[in-house]
């Protein structure tokens, strides 16, 4: 086993330990909450009370709660999430497509945002002071403050007056579609929105990390350095500087994923994308505990294998932490 | 060789404008080792990147000119002045440790100048910069390795090693052994003396350290608060000295051999920002007169090139420089 290697798997091993940690914290999470999915039945005339009892019994709500954590442990590790309380289905045939169109939202809208937030970070930063640094930084930070609700609601207003984009949803309710091409068409046109909404959110983000971190690797003495050897503006700026800059921009960027997935419940439930978040949204409503905890677990190694995958990226790109 | 003439360098603040260079007027001969000493505010890291044209934002040159053989290099336009950096002048940097880019190898950043300069391809560039690490004493286990993994001593010969890959007529070293412990240090002085000698260039030794630089230096010109206090040899500095201000820090060296203690030099250093009228040392000199109030730098010339800046000596042979 090589120094990579060693290193790998101990952060791999690390990576199971918080899934485990998060997995536990998971269960109880949503147990906290007031009020349980079997009162939520008890609203429906059209159940008896010994009918609501044997549906507790099935879905094991009877048991002390220690027993239902081993079980749940015990289910997740074999990769059984269990039956959704409120969709009467199994939870990974509901959660899986739900994630599924998240990330046709989720993945365009980061990587738009990180390459547009590196441009216009980099354009700040190099002006830094002057009138078209003010403009991008206050433009980012404003667009950085708006809440996504509000942002989203702003974009439905404006498509509903001039009839430009459908405001809500993934498809036409009940088309058939002729081709692939028009289902394609269809889903881009319900895409514009919620993903203008997001990718403006992040993007002001990106901005403001990608400007300051450069500002900060500018002020470096082998930036004055390189200077010094006669290396023009955009050499120093590309081959010295951006790279240094966007070292401390990969660990903010797996870190922030977690945030990113809050944004998109936002955005997803104000253009009701059926996405992962959108699902979250209905399952809390609902106490759908089997639905939360599998969407949290998903969610949980989504972030743990980002912050793997930062820092084998991280190992890479900078020698200082190489094989440690 | 270097002729600096009437040199004014300002920095805007928020609380105003800020003069850091002041009645600078000094010729630096071709292959001679010149120290310039100051303490903090003093303006020496000013004088050096005004050399090499690399003043902050907010700094500009108000007024002088500075000749490297015969041109102006404050007019160079600045694709011009970039031509200049690092080609025939280049630089050695303060707090070294930090002067090398953390991501790029040894030999890479010791080759870079050649190729930012188009003097020859990536293979002998590199040929080259391993031939001049060599040199400096870096054999070939530190080629291929990051700065973090080498001593400060050795990062700091890599940065000489860049400097000189150039093969520039001169080169500014501002506090080159800063953060170095002292054997270190003097491993490095003797690396910059040799140098000098051999490959016949002219250094700019800046230090706050005097008897680091008077070790050095074969001239040494002594600022403060962004003037010039006294410029001369090693020997008319070290042995003649008229400025009370060099005498203090002639007498504040600590001596083995000496009976007698060290002698700190009163009071605080200048504050550059709101500087006191005439002579800048007034207020800590011992013999300070009133009339030291309305000093206007012009110097007193002894023997040579020997010149003192202090309203006590004024009035004998006056000229602005020679």
């Amino acid at each position: 086993m090589n120094e990579f290697q060693k290193y790998l798997s101990k952060r791999v091993l690390f990576a199971i330990v918080s899934v485990l940690v998060i997995i536990s914290f998971d269960f109880f999470l949503f147990r906290l909450m007031p009020g349980n999915p079997i009162l939520i039945d008890y609203r429906s005339p059209a159940l008896t009370r010994q009918q609501i009892e044997a549906l507790s019994k099935q879905f094991g709500l009877n048991l002390p709660i220690w027993e239902q954590y081993v079980l749940f442990m015990k289910n997740t590790f074999e990769g059984n999430f269990g039956i959704s309380i409120f969709y009467k289905q199994s939870v990974s045939s509901v959660l899986f497509p739900a994630l599924y169109n998240s990330l046709i939202l989720l993945l365009p809208a980061t990587i738009i945002a990180i390459f547009l937030g590196i441009f216009t970070g980099k354009f700040a930063a190099w002006r830094r002071g002057s009138a078209s640094d003010g403009v991008v930084t206050g433009t980012s930070m404003a667009i950085y403050s708006i809440p996504t609700f509000w942002l989203g609601g702003i974009f439905i207003l404006i498509a509903i007056k001039t009839h430009a984009f459908p405001v809500s949803g993934m498809y036409v309710t009940g088309a058939v579609y002729s081709s692939v091409f028009a289902q394609l068409s269809d889903l881009l046109d319900h895409l514009v929105l919620p993903l203008a909404t997001l990718t403006l959110v992040l993007f002001g983000q990106f901005t403001i990390i990608m400007r300051n971190s450069l500002i900060d690797v500018l002020q470096e003495d082998y930036i004055n350095f390189a200077k010094s050897k006669g290396a023009s503006d955009r050499y120093i700026l590309n081959k010295h500087a951006v790279p240094n800059a966007e070292l401390p921009m990969i660990s903010i960027i797996a870190v922030n994923l977690g945030l990113t997935v809050g944004g998109a419940i936002l955005t997803e439930v104000v253009f009701s994308w059926p996405g992962i978040g959108f699902l979250i949204y209905s399952a809390i409503n609902a106490r759908d505990y089997p639905i939360l905890q599998a969407a949290f677990v998903i969610i949980a190694i989504v972030i743990v294998l980002a912050n793997i995958i930062a820092d084998i990226l991280y190992s890479y790109l900078d020698p200082r932490i190489r094989y440690q | 060789m270097i002729e600096i003439e009437d040199l004014t360098v300002i920095y805007r603040t928020r609380e105003g404008k800020i003069r850091a260079l002041e009645n600078i007027n000094v010729d630096i001969k071709s292959n001679e080792i010149f120290g310039i000493v100051g303490e903090s505010g003093s303006g020496k890291t000013t004088l050096a990147m005004t050399i090499m044209g690399l003043l902050p934002r907010n700094g500009y040159v108000e007024s002088g000119s500075i000749k490297v053989d015969g041109d102006d290099i404050l007019k160079l336009k600045p694709e011009m002045a970039r031509m200049v950096r690092g080609k025939v002048i280049s630089l050695v940097f303060q707090g070294a440790m930090n002067s090398l880019n953390p991501l790029l190898k040894i030999e890479d950043q010791v080759a870079e100048p050649l190729l930012i300069h188009r003097s020859t391809n990536r293979g002998e560039a590199l040929r080259r910069a391993r031939e001049t690490l060599e040199l400096m004493g870096l054999d070939s286990f530190t080629w291929k390795k990051y700065p973090h993994e080498l001593s400060g001593g050795m990062k700091q010969r890599a940065v000489i090693a860049t400097a000189m890959i150039m093969k520039p007529s001169i080169i500014i070293a501002d506090e080159p052994s800063t953060a170095l412990d002292v054997i270190t240090q003097a491993q490095l002085m003797n690396i910059l003396k040799e140098l000098q000698k051999m490959a016949r260039i002219t250094i700019i030794f800046i230090s706050h350290d005097f008897p680091l630089v008077s070790e050095m230096a074969d001239r040494i010109m002594i600022l403060y608060g962004g003037k010039p206090s006294e410029i001369g040899s090693n020997r008319q500095i070290l042995s003649e000295a008229g400025h009370p201000y060099t005498k203090g820090l002639i007498n504040s060296v600590p001596m083995i051999s000496a009976r007698s203690k060290p002698e700190a030099i009163p009071g605080e250093p200048v504050n550059i920002k709101n500087p006191p009228a005439g002579c800048r040392f007034k207020p800590r000199c011992k013999m300070a007169l009133d009339s030291c109030g309305s000093y206007d730098y012009s110097p007193k010339i002894i023997e040579g090139d020997h010149m003192i800046f202090c309203k006590m000596f004024e009035g004998g042979k006056d000229g602005r420089s020679t």
